[in-house]
Order: C-alpha cells, then structure tokens, then sequence
C-alpha cells in the first residue's frame, strides 16, 4: 500500500500527486480522503477522475487521519494493490438500488471481501442502501465507512467516485480482500428507557408522548447540574448524546447536533418506536473504548501494520487535545489512514448493517 | 446507572409487538421476507433468519433466507452437515432452530445468546411468521386462480357464442348474453329449467338428444350439432360442445356447454351437398356418355381393323394395297385417339385400378424390342434394349401400366425419330429408400426446345415444331404417361438437346421377388406355337355381325374349330350342350350380358365350368376388367384388337 499526504493549497498538487498515483504498477485502485479546509477546484478533480482507468473513491470530511495525525486542510491518498468494483447511488428508492447493488458489486464478491460505503451525511433515509446492501450480501463481507461532508452541514459535493465529486449520493466498493473491524463507543446510558413517540427522519419530535425539549434537556441539567444551555448548544450536548437501544443492551449511537422548533436534530435517522436513553460519557471512557475497538479488530485473526480509522468528528471536538490518545489507542504505530466522520459505518457480520455517530472504528487490511 | 428488568422486559414486549404488526400487515410473501424478516433481524439483534425444510433432524433445502446470500456456502455447508438442534456454536456464532413443524424449522443467528425469556418471548411471533408466510402463499395461490376465474368470466360472458351452465341434473344455473342473444331467453326466464325443455321443436333430430341424453346420464360430455328454436320459434343451427365441471375430488359439480350458431354454415353445407350431388350426377352422365360413345365406336371400328389385317392377306394389286395402307393407319390413328381420350378420363375419375403382379419384365422389354423393330423397319432406325448386370428379370408391378408407359414412349420416340436409333436402357436402382425400376427412354430425333420441355406433360399441348409436319396426336400421350408413372408412385423427366434426341427417364417403385428366375418361362408374351391351337374348340359369344365375321375368319385362317352364340342364352345352351376349350364373351349381349352368362356357366353344373372365358368388350372402363375377374373370367380383351392380340389372349389361357 502507497500513502501520500498533500498538504500544499495548490490545487495543481493534488491532481498530480494523483497522476502519480495511479501510473504506480502495483495500484491497482485508490482511495482519496479530502480534509474540509483543503482547498480544491471540484469541477477539475472532477473531470481527472473521470478519466482516470484506475477506480478512485473516498470522500470529503470534516478531517482526514495519516500516520497517528489529524488535519483539515490536507488530503490524502492509499494507492491498494487490489481490484475494485463499485456502484453509485444518486437515487435513494429500493427500485433504483436493488438492481445496482445485485449485479454491480458481483465482480469482486467474495468469502473474504470488504465494501466500503462513503455516503453523503445529508442523505435522510440511508437505511434504504443499508438495508438492501444487507439484505442481499448480509454478513459475508465486512463493512467500512461513513458519512461525508463537513462541519457546515451544508449540501456540498463530497463523495470521490470515478464520476466526479457527487452531492447527495452514495458509493458502495468491493476489494477482495478482508479488513478485520473493531467498533466501540464508550458511552453509558444515564436515563431510564424512553420510547421515541414522534419522529421526523433525524428530527425527534416527541419521547414517551412529550415534547423532546422537554424531556431532553431537563436530563442533561439533571446530570451536569447546570442550567441546559440552548445559545451554545453544541458544547452543552456534546457529553450527552442519544442511544438507541437495543434487545442485548446495546447501543447505537446518535449525535444531537440543534434544536429547532422544539425538534431535536440528530446526525442520523431514528426510527419511530425505539427506545432510546441519553447517553454520557468522559474522555477516559472514550479513550478505554478506542482501546476495545483496536483490540477487537486485532483478536479478529491475523492483521497487518495496514490500520484504517474512521472516527467520529464530534468525538474529536468533544475531546478536544485528548483526542491525539484516543488517536495513540486506535494506532499505536502511528500508520494509520482514515477520517473524522459526520457517522460511521461499519459490520463485521455480528449484527445488521447500521450507521453509528460518535463512534470509533478500526478496520485492519489481514 | 442501573436499569430494572422490567424496562428491558417493555423494549422487548415492544419490539414483538413492532414484529407482529410488520408481519400482520404484510400482503404478500414478497413484502413479507422483504420488510419483516429485515426488520426482525434488526430487532432481535440477528444477523440471519431463514426457514429450512428439514428431515430427520438435517436440512434439506431451504425456503427463504435472509440475508439473500447465506452468511458463507461454506458455514451453510457445515449447518447442512450438524444435526438441528434448539441451539448450538458454529464458528462463533450462536445458531438457534425453532420447530415449527416436523418438517420445517425457523433458524435464526447471532453473536450473542438470547435470553430464556427472551426465546420464550420470541418463539409465538416466529410461529406467527412462519403462519402468515403460508397463508400468503395459499392467498396467493388462490389470487392466481381467482385472476384466472376472472379472465374466463369475462371471456364467458363476453363471447358471442352462448355459453351455459347447469347443475348435476342439467338445469340451468347460468347463461351468458351470447346465449340470450341467440336463443332470446334471458336467465331469469330459463333458471332452474333443463334446456331441452324450451329449446328443441319438432324438427330436432331425437337422435342427436338421445346421444345428449345418454352422454349426461354417463356423466361424459359431447359435442353435436342440434336444430333448436328461440323464443319466436324459429329454428336454428347450433353445435354444443359440452362438458362436464369437477370439482377438487374429481365430483361433477355441473356441465358447461359452448354453444356456437351454425344455421350459416348449415345453409352453405346443403347447397354444397346439392352442388356436389350435382357434380356426381354429370359425371357419373358423362362417364356412361364416355362408355357408351366408347362401345359404339370401338365395335365397329373393331370391325374395321380386323378386316383391314385380314385384307392384307388377300392378293391385293398396288393400288389396292395403298388404300388398305391409308385406311390401316387412319383406323390405327383413330383407335388410338379414342384410347388417349379414354385413358385421361379413367385416370381423372380415379377408375384406374392398380393390380400387382409378379411379372417378367424382362420379357415385356423383349416383346417392345421386337415389336418396335419391326415398326421402325421402313424407317432404318436402330432398336435398342440394354440392362445393367444386377436387373432382375422378374419384378412386382403393374404389367398393363408398365407396358403403356413404355408402349407411349417408345411411341413418342419413333414418331419424332428419322434416323439413328430409339431405345430402352433398363436398371434397378435404390431411389426414395426404395428398390426401383430405372427406364431411359432415348432416342437421336428431332429434340425438344429447353424453353418447350415444360409443356411436354401438359393435357391437349403439342409441342409447335415446323420440322414435325407429318406427325399428329391429340397431345395426350405424355400428359397420360406421366399420370400413369404417378399412378404408380413414380416419376418422370426429360433431358432433351434441340437437334440430337431426348432421353425420358421414368422411375418407379418396385418389389423384387426373392429366388424367383427359374419358376417362370423367361418370355410370357411370346406367341405360343401354333400347334396348340391343334384339336380345340372355342365358342365365341359375339352378337356384332360385322365384329362376328372378323373373328370367324381370324379363327378360320388359325384352323380352330369353333361355335358362334349371338346372345346369351344361346350361349348357355351352347356351353350345356358342348365341351369348349375357350370361350371368347362379348359383354354387352342383347338379353343377358356376358358377366351373368359367364357366372351361370362358371357356377351352375356345365359341361363348361373350368373352362378358360375371356371377356371381348368394347367397353375400356376398368370397372369391367374388375368385374370379368370378379365373375371368374381368365382374362380380358378391349376391343378393337388385332389379330396378334387375340392369339396373345389365346395362348395366355391354353399354355
């Protein structure tokens, strides 16, 4: 595997860095992850990765991860010796997916193989991809990914297909080759069950028949003993995110991230009749649970050097400077490659295809 | 923070209800594995459901799984291979089979154990699942047939024709509007009825019911073709075709009968049998005018050329001999125009009769050998009969349509050939997978136009050749022969070169007997000695004082001594009377014709019964050369004949 970081604004340099890339005789296909603050012109990266005979995919994020650092104005590059399918979504109704996921991704299909899923955080309604994703190829393959775009939460172009930088759309890619994967959180729930009455995609409405706001923030005071602020919302919430629960105690993890008309916004869907509990959490359980994930990608069988991360970037910003130790737990050999993350994505064939916030992910290529 | 038991216990109660309603809601087994197997798998924290037909405690396919692709072909392979059980490890994962019925368990896998409760919880909505997936599959079974029952409905009662349903004791439960349409009885009026009871009238075959009846009673359907009346009472033509409605078991449960209005085609069928009666009639007229015009012409002309070869024997001076030349080849022409006219007609009207027999047909080529060298002498053409190595002398066939085939060709050839040669090239051969008789037909004469050859076998077509001036015909001659050749399952061709001569090339099926070259004289037409007629006598039954006197001398110059009868009763009397070795017996005798005569003679107590009859007509249908054999007459000669022929005929039934 070749890694290439750019971190010069000149444009010119990504592009060629790119070129160089893919005329190396062992790349076979790249993945591409585009720091927020790296300054790039769309329209030409666009048309080069049209061109390009070598599949190249990623995506833009908040923050990109090269060898143990974090940075938002680079990008960077992983030229992998294996083959890649890939399909594009742009339209997210089952009619349109069903087909493309069947027959686009067959070609490199296999025991042992991986799909990486980049998906525009925008996007309401993922579950649409996923549950066909899972339904047709279920646990064989391992799942690695997470949601693109930036810290604006504006709509812009920021998946990395052959097809130029797309905006609202997905990208499902296969390699033949397994990553084992560990995912953890290092949240705990501080709030008796509440069923979610009143949903609107990623908007709650209502938990057990009141009104979010209601019931929200007055857990969030009750726990931190201070008054809910609603003018910095994001750092009053940002130790207090929403867990959905699930049969074995499980959770998954949902990231608030505004409230509007009295409506809590998280940055992925929840579906109507769940429970969920806030959660809570502290650096050093966030840290012990990088720690759990990079131990369960390891007992997975034998691992490379290769480690892949997506994280969560509101873990970052919640953990602010701490982040470079949960950054040491998930690489300890500082080779890593990945992303800071608006939701992960990842299945490693224990239990249905999900998208989780504030979580860390490990993948390593065996 | 601790949460009680009873809060999960509500997720869990939740998450079932959640289950059930999915599964409730579902129409179709395609939604239902699509949306709430998914969904039970997201909710009970599984990562596959599948339901698995199972034998004995192992799978043996399964029904649905979901995910579509089963975790790996290798751990599907390994669970093929473990015996069920409510729940065991495989590769790390937990495997849990829940027993819907002896022949089907639900599978269900995860990374983590269920709780016993939670297997007790779980259970009722995977039986439910399992339930509603089969109650789909029977509703959608039973949409299929229900669309199907539709679509025939709406044929039913859309059709023109009158559709009917009536119970097990044929009374009417439905009718369509094609019925109504038809008949002017609408269902309200007939419900209940039996439709025999207002449809049938006084014309109405009671046959055709009493096959409609017994059919009903046997419980078996049918198909007929009835005269029924309307409402008005006007009849009409209908065909029923009916059948009988079984349910599940294989009960009646009623009949359904399709009812289409024939009165049309029943108007067009009596006028075609009345056209067809018709046709009958003018051909069977023109056949008798045929055979009648065939007997009046051939009798006395049979008269005329029997005196013309006995004038040759006469001291004629030149100029004599040169009328009797002239009115020789006119009578010849005119006996041969009447034969062509005659031949077409028995072969357009299907009387030709094919009668195989086993038949030296080396022989027959002998006789045409000699016959044509004598013909062509004045002309000093060369007569040729050649056979390849491996033909049979004997074959079986039609000798009589043979002997015309060749007779017509090789016609066909001396009339257009003025010097060189004519001949047969003789072979058997295998064509159509069959043993068959090859004749060449050639000759080095005037030749036929490419551009001509293809009117050659057409009726009435003379082919237009100014170097042909003195040749006639009536243009039959070929299209007979090639009528003949069919007759026979053969064909014919030509390969002709203007200037050089023409080849026909006739091929027919043939058998060939086994083992047969010894048994019979090599040549069976060769004119037999002439003391064989030495001490016989012969009645001849001839009642035409012209044909009469042509036969007496014929005889008289042979020295065979004989009796005449002019009519039928003389010659019974004669045959009880006398011993004769042949009688000859015109057919057409003024009181009883030659077939009675012959029969009374052949089987009442004669001094004449085995004695060898051959009839002398002038009557060339082959009717009657099936009847003087059915009668027990030896053989059969057409009259006009020359005096060859008879003694031919003579020898045949004396040697």
């Amino acid at each position: 595997m070749i890694k290439q970081i750019v971190k010069t604004s000149d444009t010119n340099s990504l592009q060629s860095a790119l070129d160089q890339m893919v005329v190396q005789e062992e790349v076979k296909s790249v993945i591409l992850y585009i720091g927020e603050n790296f300054p790039f012109d769309t329209d030409a990266l666009s048309y080069q990765l049209k061109s390009l005979s070598t599949t190249v995919i990623g995506g833009v994020f908040p923050e990109v991860i090269i060898d143990g650092q974090r940075s938002n104005d680079s990008a960077i590059l992983l030229g992998l010796p294996y083959p890649m399918s890939y399909i594009v979504i742009d339209e997210f109704d089952e009619r349109n997916i069903l087909p493309k996921v069947t027959e686009g991704l067959k070609d490199h299909f296999e025991e042992n193989c991986t799909f990486f899923v980049f998906i525009d955080a925008l996007i309401r309604n993922k579950t649409i991809l996923f549950d066909t994703l899972y339904n047709y190829y279920g646990s064989i393959p391992n799942y690695l990914g997470g949601g693109a775009g930036t810290l604006k939460f504006e709509p812009t172009p920021c998946v990395v297909t052959n097809e130029g930088i797309l905006e609202g759309a997905a990208l499902v890619a296969s390699i033949p080759q397994k990553v084992t994967i560990g995912v953890a959180h290092g949240w705990s729930p501080i709030s008796q069950p509440l069923k979610v009455t009143e949903v609107s995609n990623n908007e709650i409405i209502s938990l057990d028949w009141k009104p979010v706001m209601d019931v929200y923030p007055s857990i969030v005071e009750e726990h931190s003993k201070e008054k809910f602020d609603y003018e910095d919302f994001y750092n009053c919430v940002k130790s207090y995110p929403i867990g959905i629960k699930k049969l074995n105690d499980n959770m998954t993890v949902r990231d608030p991230f505004k409230t509007e008309n009295g409506r809590l916004f998280l940055l992925d869907d929840i579906e109507e009749g769940s429970y969920v509990q806030v959660l809570y959490g502290n650096i050093n359980t966030l840290i012990e649970a990088a720690r759990t994930a990079r131990l369960q990608a390891e007992e997975k069988g034998k691992v490379s050097d290769n480690t892949f991360i997506i994280d969560c970037i509101s873990r970052g910003l919640f953990m602010e400077e701490d982040f470079k130790n949960e950054l040491k737990e998930l690489d300890p050999l500082s080779n890593s490659f990945g992303a800071l993350t608006l939701g992960e994505i990842a299945n490693n064939g224990d239990e249905y295809l999900d998208v989780y916030n504030k979580t860390a992910v490990v993948g390593i290529f065996e | 923070m601790e949460f009680s038991n009873n809060t999960t216990l509500k997720v869990l109660s939740d998450v079932l209800l959640e289950l059930a309603l999915s599964i409730g809601s579902q129409h179709s087994t395609h939604t239902l594995i699509q949306k709430s197997v998914p969904l039970l798998l997201k909710r009970l924290e599984c990562n596959t459901c599948g339901l698995f037909r199972t034998k004995d405690d192992y799978i043996i396919e399964n029904q649905f799984v979901v995910p579509g692709i089963f975790p790996s072909t290798v751990f599907f392979e390994k669970l093929k291979n473990t015996p069920i059980e409510s729940e065991f490890n495989l590769d790390g994962q937990l495997c849990y089979f829940f027993r819907i019925s002896k022949e089907e368990h639900l599978f269900l896998r995860r990374k983590t154990p269920f709780t016993k409760i939670q297997i007790k919880e779980v259970e009722p909505i995977l039986y439910f699942l399992v339930n509603t997936l089969h109650n789909l599959e029977e509703k959608g079974k039973r949409e299929k047939i229900e669309v199907e029952v539709k679509k025939l409905s709406l044929v039913a009662s859309q059709s023109t024709n009158g559709v009917v349903i009536t119970d097990v004791n044929g009374r009417l439960e439905w009718i369509n509007q094609g019925f109504t349409k038809v008949s002017g009885w609408t269902l309200e009026e007939v419900k209940g009825k039996k439709p025999g009871e207002f449809l049938q009238g006084e014309l109405t075959d009671p046959n055709t019911v009493k096959v409609m009846r017994e059919s009903l009673l046997s419980k078996k359907g049918f198909d007929v073709e009835i005269l029924n009346y309307n409402k008005a009472g006007i009849p009409y033509w209908i065909q029923i075709i009916c059948n009988p409605l079984k349910d599940n078991e294989g009960n009646i449960t009623g009949y359904m009968a399709i009812e289409s209005d024939i009165s049309i085609r029943k108007k067009y069928e009596a006028q075609l049998i009345k056209a067809r009666n018709r046709a009958i009639e003018a051909q069977k007229a023109e056949e008798n005018f045929l055979a009648n015009m065939s007997h009046e012409i051939r009798t006395p002309l049979n008269a005329v050329i029997g005196m013309v070869s006995l004038l040759y024997e006469t001291n004629l001076n030149e100029e004599q001999l040169d009328y009797i030349k002239t009115l020789d080849h006119s009578s010849s022409f005119l006996l041969g125009l009447i034969s062509n006219v005659l031949d077409i007609q028995k072969i357009q009207s299907g009387n030709i009769e094919i009668v195989k027999s086993n038949i030296n047909i080396t022989a027959i080529l002998d006789t045409i050998l000699m016959s044509y060298e004598y013909r062509v002498k004045e002309k000093g053409l060369k007569v040729s009969v050649t056979k390849t190595e491996n033909f049979p002398s004997r074959i079986i066939s039609d000798k009589t349509i043979l002997l015309q085939i060749l007779n017509n060709l090789m016609s066909n050839a001396e009339k257009f050939t003025n010097s060189g040669e004519i001949g047969i090239r003789a072979s058997q051969i295998h064509w159509k997978e069959k043993n068959a008789l090859q004749l060449e037909v050639f000759d080095t004469g005037v030749g036929i136009a490419t551009e001509k050859q293809k009117f050659l076998f057409k009726k009435f077509k003379q082919i237009h050749a100014p170097e042909l001036t003195n040749t006639r015909g009536t243009g039959l001659g070929l299209a007979i022969t090639k009528e003949l050749v069919e007759v026979l399952d053969g064909e014919i061709t030509v390969e002709s070169i203007l200037g050089e001569g023409t080849v026909f090339k006739v091929r027919v099926p043939i058998e060939v007997p086994e083992n047969t070259a010894n048994k019979y004289p090599k040549n069976d037409i060769t004119l037999a000695p002439k003391n064989i007629f030495n001490d016989i006598k012969i009645l001849v039954v001839e009642d035409n004082l012209m044909n009469q006197k042509f036969i007496v001398r014929l005889l008289n110059k042979l020295n065979i001594d004989l009796d005449l009868a002019e009519n039928g009763t003389e010659a019974i009397e004669k045959a009880n009377q006398e011993k004769y070795d042949v009688i000859l017996m015109d057919i057409q005798l003024p009181d009883t014709n030659g077939f009675e005569v012959t029969k009374i003679i052949k089987n009442t107590e004669n001094l004449n019964r085995e004695t060898k009859i051959i009839a002398l007509t002038a009557s060339a249908l082959g009717q009657d050369i099936l009847k003087s054999q059915a009668v027990g007459m030896d053989d059969f000669l057409s009259k006009p004949f020359r005096p060859k022929d008879l003694l031919a005929k003579l020898e045949n039934v004396l040697v």
